[in-house]
């Protein structure tokens, strides 16, 4: 007799919650039942170490991931992603804009997408035309920037509030333009709004217990209030002058052409 | 003490205490307090004496310490051990796991069925769909059409590792 044909689904359901994504999909592929029993997603899956997300393969399009835990590259088919820069990743979503500086943010495993509104202008000289409007000897130039330049430049990190999945009533922040200026967007609105009270240029943002915290390249931490109005206030606690923190994580990568590297958490269901 | 009898008649004698670990035997034993003698001998029908054996040693190493296990407050190298200890215990057969995951649910033995699934994940991790199929003898059952439509649409990147 095959060995685990005995066993209910009930236990063949606990054991895949063991599993990761990966292994859970393998696991499916095993035999009919088994099939079944991976599309119950009662459990999440295992958790393991982010992917880090690659560029798309030339000839195909995948999108290629790599996975450090299994140590492993996977192409996987995503067309909402085609020609896309990453730009930021949060709770398993990605944040993705094309050639023509139009954002999306996309589950790329559960395909659920929301289109997100135009981005406001790069800069106070350089607003960001229309493609289709740009005369085509002119196509690659948005004063002095190419589209593909733009393309990567525009957002330098996006986060999300929440899991869209879980709550539809989350918030998006970016670090968008020539100063990496805070801006949000929720879903129904038609525009992002820029949050008030920027000094310089920003390093960073990350989302903790209900705030958004911005980052400088001075010395200061700045939380993002709402109400009344969207702006940035002073927080603690005190960096001594000695000490100057530029990134709320360690040591990160990062390359001027192609930004910082995006993580993926896998949040297939 | 309390009696075990398996499915191929052989009897098994543990303290209640020990026993105690499995909460259907607990409930079987509270609900027959305070009658004769023969009411502790409990029939484990569907498994044969190779798993008790086993479950009984078990409930042994785990009875030492059933309280730091609780309460998650063993000491670090306590830990230690019993994890090489566990890692050792489930390291056997396909069949036996089976069995076990089996008895630990039917005799309701969370922790030592927790540990039989994850060992049986363990040995599904990292394995093709063919592969896993050829360990357990498991027939895909899937006709040539839906193996090829179904299955690669979905999943085909899972075993696909095209530049390692």
């Amino acid at each position: 007799m095959a060995a685990w044909s005995d066993l209910t689904n009930d236990i063949l359901e606990h054991i895949t919650s063991f599993l990761t994504f990966p292994d859970h999909c393998r696991f499916g592929a095993v035999c009919k039942n088994w099939s079944l029993v991976s599309k119950l997603r009662r459990y999440p899956p295992a958790p393991q170490l982010p992917w880090l997300v690659l560029e798309e393969e030339e000839e195909t399009r995948k999108r290629k991931f790599y996975s450090l835990s299994e140590a492993k590259h996977y192409s996987i088919e995503i067309p909402e992603l085609h020609g896309r820069y990453i730009c930021g990743s949060s709770h398993g979503w990605l944040f993705a804009v094309d050639i023509k500086i139009t954002g999306i943010l996309i589950n790329p495993f559960t395909r659920e997408c929301y289109e997100l509104p135009p981005f406001p202008a790069f800069s106070k000289k350089i607003d960001i035309p229309l493609y289709e409007k740009v005369p085509s000897d002119d196509i690659e130039r948005i004063r002095g920037w190419t589209f593909e330049e733009m393309q990567i430049r525009i957002v330098f990190k996006a986060i999300l509030s929440h899991d869209p999945k879980e709550r539809s009533d989350f918030t998006a922040m970016i670090l968008f333009g020539e100063l990496n200026t805070p801006a949000f967007w929720r879903p129904g609105d038609l525009c992002w709004t820029i949050v008030d009270g920027q000094v310089g240029s920003m390093d960073d943002i990350v989302y903790f217990e209900e705030n958004f915290y911005v980052l400088p390249s001075g010395i200061q931490l700045y939380v993002v209030d709402f109400e009344p109005k969207p702006k940035l206030r002073e927080v603690g606690p005190e960096i001594g002058q000695d000490k100057k923190i530029s990134k709320f994580f360690s040591f990160e990568v990062f390359h001027p052409l192609v930004g910082a590297p995006v993580w993926l958490t896998p949040n297939p269901w | 003490m309390i009696t075990l009898i398996s499915s191929d008649k052989r009897k098994f004698h543990v303290l209640e205490e020990v026993a105690n670990q499995s909460l259907t035997i607990r409930d079987v034993i509270e609900d027959r307090r305070g009658r004769r003698r023969a009411d502790r001998i409990i029939l484990v029908t569907n498994i044969n004496s190779k798993i008790p054996e086993k479950v009984i040693v078990y409930w042994l190493r785990h009875f030492l310490m059933p309280e730091e296990i609780a309460h998650a407050s063993m000491s670090h190298k306590k830990a230690e051990k019993l994890k090489k200890w566990e890692a050792k215990f489930f390291d056997t057969d396909i069949d036996t796991l089976n069995d076990l995951i089996l008895a630990a649910d039917s005799l309701d033995i969370p922790s030592l069925f927790d540990g039989a699934c994850e060992k049986v994940s363990d040995i599904l991790k990292n394995r093709s769909a063919e592969e896993v199929g050829e360990i357990s003898k498991i027939e895909n059952e899937f006709t040539h059409e839906e193996e090829e439509e179904e299955i690669p649409s979905e999943n085909a990147w899972v075993w696909r590792n095209e530049f390692a």
